[in-house]
């Protein structure tokens, strides 16, 4: 299960896996990000490729507007999935 | 567990089954001797793998049955499709990681995922049915 939640700073906060099966109820939330915001991901256990694709599309869109997804407090593991993944040059991660 | 013990279970060919899937899991992993990110990479390669078969497998089987060993030094999870056409994942072209974001193409990543965190990752086909197996070791 994931939950996303947005907070009046437009931080988007994660919470939960985000796996094959949370993409599509994930996606809407995701379209609807129009500039640059902070993804806190310290309650995310969990991604999957499923996953890392959709908050791809959404960094690819963004950067095409010349904005961007910053990725905060990810877990050692989901931080080396990102790692393998190339995706530490494609998001600012802190 | 420990101990060349085996479960199986089947689950249906759908992304809806990845919930009993995870749950399965956990259900059979070993708890002490696998560690978090032993944990953490099975659950990513057997999702990775599952979700290839129910998006790209062809053939009537609408299950695929997975079958956990747990043996002295390692945990083997077979996915058994028994009704398919070939498809070897260990086999793929890597995956270029460095391309810039404009320029990176779709489809892959969770292959090349499982290619680089876990153990060991292997592939049979015979009569129509393919077994993936991805291993872990045990501390």
């Amino acid at each position: 299960m994931l939950e996303i939640t947005t907070s009046e700073d437009g931080t988007i906060r994660l919470r939960g896996r985000f796996d094959a099966s949370q993409v599509k109820s994930a996606t809407p939330a995701f379209d609807g990000v129009r500039d640059s915001c902070t993804v806190d991901c310290s309650e995310l256990s969990y991604i999957s490729s499923a996953g890392l694709g959709l908050l791809f599309a959404t960094q690819r869109r963004l950067i095409d507007a010349g904005k961007g997804l910053r990725l905060a407090n990810l877990n050692p593991h989901i931080r080396e999935v990102f790692r393998i993944a190339g995706f530490d040059r494609v998001f600012e991660i802190t | 567990m420990v101990g060349s013990a085996t479960v199986s279970r089947e689950f249906d060919k759908s992304f809806g089954a990845l919930v009993e899937i995870f749950s399965f899991l956990d259900e059979v992993l070993p708890g002490s001797a696998l560690d978090d990110r032993g944990r953490f990479v099975l659950h990513l390669a057997v999702e990775e793998l599952f979700t290839n078969m129910v998006k790209y497998n062809s053939g009537a089987s609408r299950r695929v049955e997975l079958r956990i060993a747990v043996e002295k030094d390692r945990v083997r999870v077979d996915l058994v499709d028994p009704d398919t056409d070939p498809f070897d994942p260990t086999q793929l072209p890597p995956v270029d990681t460095s391309a810039p974001i404009a320029e990176r193409k779709r489809g892959g990543l969770g292959l090349h995922l499982i290619r680089s965190m876990a153990d060991g990752l292997d592939y049979t086909y015979r009569d129509r049915e393919m077994t993936v197996s991805v291993t872990q070791h045990l501390e």
